[in-house]
């Protein structure tokens, strides 16, 4: 992906393609698609009927159609939101074919569970540099342990994250992070904690990592799960770790499901867990009709009708993150003024960003820092 | 109020004869004993390390840097234990810091509010007319921020006094205090490590550190240490993650290092390509000469023979009132024409 500067840049390369053809596509030496300001410019090369830009964005045709420029070359021009970030897949038809694949122009990939999507930013989108790797820096260390559940019949993975300089003779907050091993892999949780420790804008925190085998399921606000971290997994932290006393030192983190099973387990058991971090919650419900998700989020919706039914206070302080691009953000909104109804110190921020783990990477440090303010300003080390 | 661009760093009556430097971060670049060498700073090496907490003890990786051992003051445990003994204390420096966070808060009122119309101003001038309207405004406006430092210093320098006058008297902190007299009196050279800034000032004021310090010793103070060792302690983060990232004085420093004001990681926690932010600091806490220190850097005073000049190490910067910050490629002394 490439950033234009100069006006109407695009123009003159959509007009070089049209007469050029391949080789026009093959001189832009930065790739596609081109930003210039706002616009940004796909291109594909290749025999196909046709091709279309899938990016995921709410509100928007899920499916753009690119056009013929020339026999072998395909166009489309869109608009980018100044500081946007934008996975997507192109969708080549040939002979009937559907194929989805990622952008053959394009080195600017997002990594997920699933897979990698391409990626196009705006103009005003940086990489956080507080998630990046940074050797000089103190560096935490990830524990593997291994915790036999009663509740759930079997073994889970636990990746322990202890912060540089850990020592037996201090004591830490919990951060509990469902999906961990995603957070660890796809958001990069083990820079951004070393990096925002080191900065002093959070306090040395320790860090359980849980990953679940069947997350549809026990992260739909399943009462097996809520009992498995707050009588299985969080008895092991106190066993094991340093841990500071309390409910202010106690949180739960977790994106979409996640975010879902961290408020119905802070609900299931009230005092235990003072914050919440929140991210692109499906906090699906109904007020009237039916929901349209499919069946995974029945008893999501049931939970979160509920709750809106009977709503209470799950926890001192709440930091919601979601993308304006996802369908979520709605439910998010929602979610906001009710918490704080309840008392509940919240606060919701939004990105131009969808689903997906680098929008959750990128709004780490506005959350960690909001519920675990660091020394930043007394500690000059 | 002279609004004058400060090339004195002269030391004051405190410091006359001793030498002193001030250092950046130690942890990525350590430069300590290049500097106590460079500067004839010699042992016995007698640490305060308060600021590191219950990582006090911890001094291994310093000892290993200087190839020699240091003699601890341990006044991190001493103070908590002090604390259990003497309930009263332990209030004492509690309320302290209640009355502490209040003073904070009475000062950030204005301190918001007189910041943003020194940035409005100066965002609105333009000196290279000469009908400019909005220049003449700006020397009020810096004095105003200048004296509404000063004030809350006088006030937590009132506070300070009362607090740590009545914690004097106290029996649990008279052992220590005497343990740490025998060390300091007998010191070559005080190093003061960095941490938690706060901390490391009642450390040593609780226990008289600088008061029983042999007058000949010199002092090495980095990152806390250094800023602790001046006349005032400013507390500084262009871009923190949440607020308004306002620098703001925390209270009276000790007052040896004078005229300098120290601000470690400078190039992390300052935007110093910002010209107004830069010019805007350095103006307002005139006449002190504001020097950054980052990874491994010092400013040092008395180490060529020169006992009242500061003199900038390799890399060190001052950031000047017009807004540019000078590096120093060589070692150079403060305000020589640069």
């Amino acid at each position: 992906m490439s950033q234009l500067a100069e006006h109407d840049a695009l123009d003159a390369i959509q007009q070089k393609i049209a007469a050029e053809g391949p080789a026009a596509v093959e001189a832009v030496e930065s790739g596609f698609p081109v930003v210039d300001g706002n616009r940004a410019l796909f291109a594909f090369v290749g025999r196909a009927d046709e091709v279309r830009l899938h990016h995921w964005i709410f509100g928007l045709e899920s499916a753009q159609e690119f056009h013929r420029v020339h026999p072998e070359v395909w166009t489309l021009e869109i608009e980018v939101q100044e500081a946007a970030r934008v996975e997507y897949k192109l969708e080549v038809v040939t002979a009937g074919q559907h194929r989805l694949m990622r952008d053959p122009l394009n080195d600017q990939l997002a990594r997920d569970p699933f897979g990698a999507n391409s990626v196009v930013t705006g103009p005003a989108y940086v990489e956080p540099w507080w998630a990046l790797e940074d050797r000089a820096k103190r560096q935490g260390e990830v524990l593997e342990r291994q915790l036999k559940s009663d509740i759930f019949g079997d073994v889970r993975p636990l990746s322990i994250y202890l912060p540089p300089r850990y020592r037996e003779t201090r004591r830490y907050p919990l951060l509990i992070c469902h999906d961990g091993l995603d957070y660890l892999e796809f958001a990069g949780l083990k820079r951004v904690l070393d990096n925002l420790i080191d900065l002093q804008e959070i306090p040395p925190i320790i860090v359980c990592c849980t990953q679940s085998p069947n997350r549809i399921e026990e992260y739909a606000a399943n009462e097996r799960h809520a009992k498995f971290i707050a009588d299985e997994l969080v008895p092991l932290m106190e066993d094991e770790f340093s841990l500071l006393d309390g409910p202010s030192n106690r949180a739960l983190l977790g994106a979409s499901f996640g975010a879902v099973a961290s408020l119905h387990t802070a609900l299931q058991f009230p005092d235990r867990f003072g914050k919440l971090f929140l991210q692109s919650g499906s906090f699906a419900f109904t007020d009237i009709g039916p929901h349209g998700r499919g069946p995974v989020f029945d008893d999501v919706v049931r939970f979160v009708n509920r709750y809106r039914r009977n709503p209470s206070k799950p926890a001192t302080r709440v930091f919601l993150s979601c993308g304006t691009y996802e369908s979520l953000i709605v439910y998010n909104r929602s979610l906001l003024p009710l918490l704080q109804r309840q008392g509940v110190e919240a606060v919701l921020v939004e990105s131009q960003d969808g689903h997906n783990w680098e929008n959750w990477r990128d709004r780490l440090r506005d959350g960690l820092t909001w519920l675990f303010p660091g020394p930043l300003w007394m500690v000059y080390e | 109020m002279v609004e004058s661009e400060n090339v004195s760093g002269r030391t004051g009556p405190a410091s006359v004869g001793r030498k002193i430097a001030l250092l950046g971060p130690q942890h990525a670049k350590p430069t300590l004993r290049g500097v106590l060498d460079g500067a004839g700073m010699e042992g016995p090496f007698v640490l305060v390390a308060a600021g590191w907490e219950e990582r006090e003890a911890e001094t291994g990786a310093l000892e290993s840097h200087l190839g020699t051992e240091v003699q601890n003051l341990g006044a991190w445990p001493a103070c908590e234990s002090a604390f259990e003994r003497d309930v009263k204390l332990r209030d004492l420096m509690f309320s302290r810091y209640d009355r502490m966070r209040e003073l904070s808060r009475i000062y950030h009122v204005r301190l918001s509010a007189e910041l943003a119309a020194l940035r409005d101003l100066l965002g609105r001038t333009k000196p290279s007319d000469p009908d400019d309207l909005v220049g003449p405004a700006l020397v009020p406006a810096f004095e105003a921020l200048r004296e509404l430092d000063a004030h809350h210093c006088a006030r937590v320098t009132e506070l300070n006094d009362e607090t740590f006058a009545a914690a004097a008297k106290s029996e649990a902190l008279k052992a220590d205090t005497d343990r740490m007299g025998e060390l300091l009196a007998g010191a070559g050279t005080l190093l003061i490590a960095g941490g938690h800034v706060g901390i490391l000032y009642n450390r040593m004021r609780l226990f008289q550190v600088t008061e029983s310090l042999n007058p000949s010793a010199s002092i090495a103070g980095w990152s806390a240490g250094a800023m602790v060792l001046t006349d005032r302690i400013v507390l500084f983060h262009d871009s923190p993650p949440r607020g308004a990232g306002d620098a703001e004085i925390h209270g009276p420093g000790f007052g040896l290092a004078h005229g300098i004001t120290a601000l470690p990681h400078a190039s992390t926690r300052l935007k110093l390509e910002d010209e107004a932010r830069v010019a805007i600091l350095s103006r307002r806490l005139a006449p002190s000469t504001v020097v950054a220190l980052d990874d491994g850097q010092a400013v040092i005073q008395g180490a060529n023979a020169d006992s009242t000049h500061w003199s900038l190490g390799e890399g060190a910067g001052w950031l000047r009132t017009d807004g540019s910050t000078f590096r120093a490629e060589a070692a150079t002394a403060v305000g020589a024409s640069q």
